[in-house]
């Protein structure tokens, strides 16, 4: 069981590798093996980049947050950011068997955190966008 | 992402090292469309160095087996990882793509 550890971001894809330091940090501390934490990387590089990327359309410097528990055999990692409404539980899923010719090149960042973690859930609460993201690692 | 090729007889080989992320995607699409324009048509990537790939990696990797696609060239994939292969197979991408556990492997995919 760990307390909950939270990094601030910022809407900046440079923020990245600060996410993977402290994914990587909470997975070691937690004895989780390397597949799930490279899964766990990815869902998370997935969620920041969307984040970072699409919630402020507007210039400016915007801080969002990120906090990661592990506790009761699951790892659970909390997004809350003050961007354009997003809910990603409604994205659509790719048409994953359309032969090469019809294949959409995009859009399958969302799809592969969804297939990553055990559940995904959003709230829009008081003007933010709150995802919780929660993987089963028994 | 770092790049280094060689020529294997008919067959181009592409080395890829590092990340295949939104930086490593643009730079390997705008080198294989500076090898297709230099006429080479049959091409492995060799992915033993690189040791994470994400969904705009793939998006990458999409265009590129379109531009093949469209120029009639063949792609292979070679030394996938096994955490960056189930990433694939996820994203219905390994009925698309050639993969061989080798370089040795996906050499031996093409005609001598």
């Amino acid at each position: 069981m760990s307390e909950p550890t939270t990094l601030i971001l910022k809407n900046d894809v440079l923020e990245l590798d600060s996410v993977v330091s402290f994914v990587s940090d909470v997975c070691i501390r937690n004895s989780i093996p390397a597949k799930t934490t490279h899964d766990l990387n990815l869902a998370l590089d997935e969620m920041i980049t969307n984040v970072a990327t699409h919630a402020y359309p507007e210039s400016g410097e915007h801080r969002f947050t990120l906090q990661i528990t592990v506790s009761n055999g699951e790892f659970v990692a909390r997004i809350e950011d003050e961007g354009v409404e997003f809910n990603p539980t409604e994205h659509p899923i790719p048409d994953l068997d359309a032969p090469l010719g019809e294949r959409k090149v995009g859009g399958l960042g969302i799809y592969l955190v969804r297939q990553i973690m055990t559940s995904v859930e959003y709230q829009r609460v008081a003007g933010k966008n709150v995802v919780t993201l929660r993987k089963k690692l028994t | 992402m770092t790049l280094s090729e060689e020529k294997n007889g008919k067959v181009f080989v592409l080395g890829l090292s590092g990340k295949l992320d939104i930086e490593g995607a643009k730079m390997l699409v705008e080198k294989m469309t500076q090898i297709l324009a230099g006429g080479e048509r049959y091409i492995v990537l060799d992915f033993t160095d690189i040791s994470y790939i994400n969904s705009a990696g793939l998006r990458g990797l999409i265009l590129v087996a379109k531009q093949l696609a469209s120029s009639g060239g063949k792609l292979v994939l070679a030394a996938v990882s096994e955490p960056n292969q189930n990433i694939l197979e996820i994203s219905g991408l390994t009925s698309i793509f050639t993969l061989r556990p080798t370089k040795a492997e996906a050499l031996g995919f093409f005609p001598q």
